[in-house]
């Protein structure tokens, strides 16, 4: 990442409110409560901080597809390669949508 | 549509064509298995053996190889459903799940050690399982105990790394930081060795079923609101029993009503569905012995409101003692003491078998259900946990002399609500409970004997995240803590008032502040509301 500049001024807003030199705060999932992943890319609960939100995917719905159809986190959002085809059937944009997601019972 | 219905029927003749002539070329051996023995049962046979052919050794291949508590074998069950097109009905599934526990089940003993997962306690903090293998290919995505809750062969265990990489072929890609099928193998063999299909403990419980009916008494807590005691009364229905349950809190309100259906899985798994008034509540309970019930309950709607409760069946012929307020006693003074059970009216001082130094100087029962004691403690009696004896009396639960308070501890250390209400995802609560420690014998906080006193009162606020130098303050958005410790999410969907696109999301400390003895103490934990969790089951 300390390769990557921002071009335009959201970009600066973000690597002001982001510290990328950050060391992770927590390792693996032992330090996190039970249900909450630890595959931080860039994390569903939090970031990879472990403990803030300021790189996830905000707000959560306008990725939550590139989550569902690469079956990302599949404990904690449906995965559309195997289980759950039709989770989305009913939301084509999360955008305008997500409030008709729902939760799945494997 | 000719055309594709007549294509059909060509395959289904084609498919029972194969399936007889399978069935011709199986060994003799094997059919006279299937019709000698009922494979788990009637039921299974039905549902599963079209799939699950009978083995070599005469077993259900992986069905009988295999066990789990019947919140595993639901989600088996509903993954068939899902994904193998089986068409069964609600009664044909509850028949199974109810089979599949009871011959191929977790014994209690077992069952014990993952009551934390089957109950779904929200932020419970697992420890890490002792092995580096495991930790790196299972608990990155779900709880330790998704897998603790099973019990498999060899073979089952290899056949669960596969499993995963066919279901969720991603796994290569999300676990690319390993080498995530070389770390699945070294688990296997952890997992293979220490949650083996046979056990001792399960042959001995295999068969067993405890019969709950009749009235018992209720001792619970529900953080934010303290302890209850309650009473209840369970009745056999047609497919397990329906309770009647009134609770009152010693803090609080009048009592509260609640009815509920249960059912009993594997002979001692109670899973109990509750309204009390329009609320919805679920429970999980184990019968750990003819007289005593263990379990947690939840909100349907609201995980995060919670609480866990003991049942001691009524008798009628001596002095039980189930809850002390405070269970901890302090050293150098005389303690009040309230003592709650029943027959209590029988009981006498010299009944109670005390520790050295502790001595019982008054004790006044007020009803059979609750005594009113005064119980001087020495400055020399030993600082320590400890039972309370005695053949005329049953005491439960373990109490302690202690010092003095000198730390506070919150629980949950991390707390994680979740955003909900807006559509269909359910918010998550969180219940924040300051708990007072003594430093104990060596007089070091953090160390292995330090002593647990209990829930204290405390004054709650939410600092930022960091404390200091914080970037952005979150607390104004993310929801509310009130003042006995219950924290509100807000619902999904973005804040315009925000900065960025952002919901209503962030991270925060929490503070406890509780005056103990004329000495004020502070803790602190974290704090995120974070995004729902769509998979809604037991992680």
């Amino acid at each position: 990442m300390k390769h990557l500049k921002s071009l335009n001024w959201k970009g600066k807003m973000i690597e002001q409110t982001v510290d990328l030199e950050k060391e992770p705060e927590v390792q693996g999932l032992a330090l996190l409560p039970m249900g909450c992943t630890s595959l931080f890319d860039p994390g569903w609960e939090t970031d990879f901080s472990g403990t803030s939100l300021e790189g996830v995917c905000q707000p959560h719905y306008r990725d939550i597809y590139g989550c569902y159809g690469d079956c990302w986190w599949a404990a904690q959002v449906p995965d559309g390669l195997t289980n759950y085809g039709s989770w989305a059937d009913e939301c084509p944009v999360a955008a305008n949508d997500w409030r008709k997601l729902k939760y799945v019972k494997p | 549509m000719v055309k594709q219905k007549l294509g059909s029927l060509i395959v289904i003749v084609g498919f029972l064509s194969i399936m007889s002539a399978c069935v011709e070329q199986s060994p003799t051996g094997h059919s006279e298995k299937k019709t000698a023995n009922v494979h788990v049962s009637k039921q299974v046979e039905k549902s599963c053996i079209s799939c699950h052919a009978v083995d070599q050794e005469g077993k259900l291949e992986r069905i009988e190889s295999v066990r789990k508590s019947p919140e595993g074998w639901a989600q088996t069950i509903a993954r068939m459903e899902r994904i193998h097109g089986l068409k069964i009905t609600d009664k044909e599934r509850e028949q199974l799940v109810v089979d599949l526990s009871k011959e191929r089940g977790l014994a209690p003993e077992e069952a014990e050690k993952v009551q934390y997962w089957l109950a779904n306690k929200p932020s419970y903090l697992e420890a890490n399982p002792p092995n580096e293998s495991v930790v790196k290919s299972c608990i990155g995505c779900h709880a330790a105990g998704r897998f603790e809750a099973q019990r498999r062969t060899e073979e089952e265990w290899k056949n669960l790394k596969d499993f995963h990489l066919v279901m969720y072929p991603s796994i290569y890609l999300n676990h690319r930081h390993t080498d995530w099928p070389e770390e699945a193998d070294k688990a296997i063999e952890y997992l293979a060795k220490n949650y083996g299909v046979e056990s001792k403990v399960w042959d001995q419980w295999k068969g067993n079923e405890y019969d709950v009916s009749g009235k018992w008494k209720v001792v619970g807590f529900q953080g934010t609101k303290g302890f209850y005691l309650g009473e209840s009364e369970f009745t056999k229905s047609n497919d397990g029993y329906t309770e009647k349950k009134s609770i009152k809190f010693l803090k609080g309100q009048g009592p509260q009503e609640l009815s509920g259906n249960m059912k009993i899985y594997t002979g001692y798994m109670l899973r109990s569905h509750y309204m009390q008034g329009k609320k919805k509540i679920n429970g999980s309970y184990n019968v750990t012995s003819e007289n005593l019930i263990k379990g947690d309950w939840s909100y349907k709607e609201d995980l995060g409101i919670t609480g866990e409760e003991t049942y001691y069946k009524v008798q009628n012929e001596k002095p039980e003692i189930f809850h002390s307020e405070p269970r901890a006693w302090k050293k150098g003074t005389t303690n009040k003491v309230n003592l709650y059970g029943m027959n209590l009216k029988k009981l006498k001082t010299e009944d109670l078998e005390l520790p050295k130094g502790v001595e019982v100087t008054k004790l006044t029962a007020t009803s059979d259900e609750q005594i009113e004691a005064e119980i001087k403690v020495s400055k020399n009696s030993e600082t320590d946990t400890f039972l309370v004896n005695g053949d005329k009396v049953a005491v439960h639960g373990k109490f302690t002399l202690y010092d003095k308070a000198d730390y506070l501890k919150i629980e949950p250390s991390y707390g994680v609500s979740r955003m909900g209400d807006a559509g269909p995802m359910d918010k998550v609560s969180i219940q924040y409970v300051a708990y007072a420690y003594s430093n104990g014998k060596d007089g070091k906080s953090e160390t292995k004997d330090d002593l647990k006193l209990g829930p204290v009162e405390a004054e709650w606020s939410l600092l930022t995240y960091p404390e200091k130098n914080a970037k952005r303050d979150d607390r104004p958005y993310i929801g509310k803590l009130d003042k006995n410790g219950l924290y509100t999410p807000k619902e999904e969907g973005v804040n315009k008032d925000r900065t960025f696109v952002q919901e209503n999301v962030g991270s925060a400390t929490v503070t406890a502040k509780s005056i103990i003895d004329g000495e004020t103490l502070t803790t602190k934990s974290h704090h995120i509301t974070t995004v729902p969790d769509y998979v809604n089951n037991i992680h």
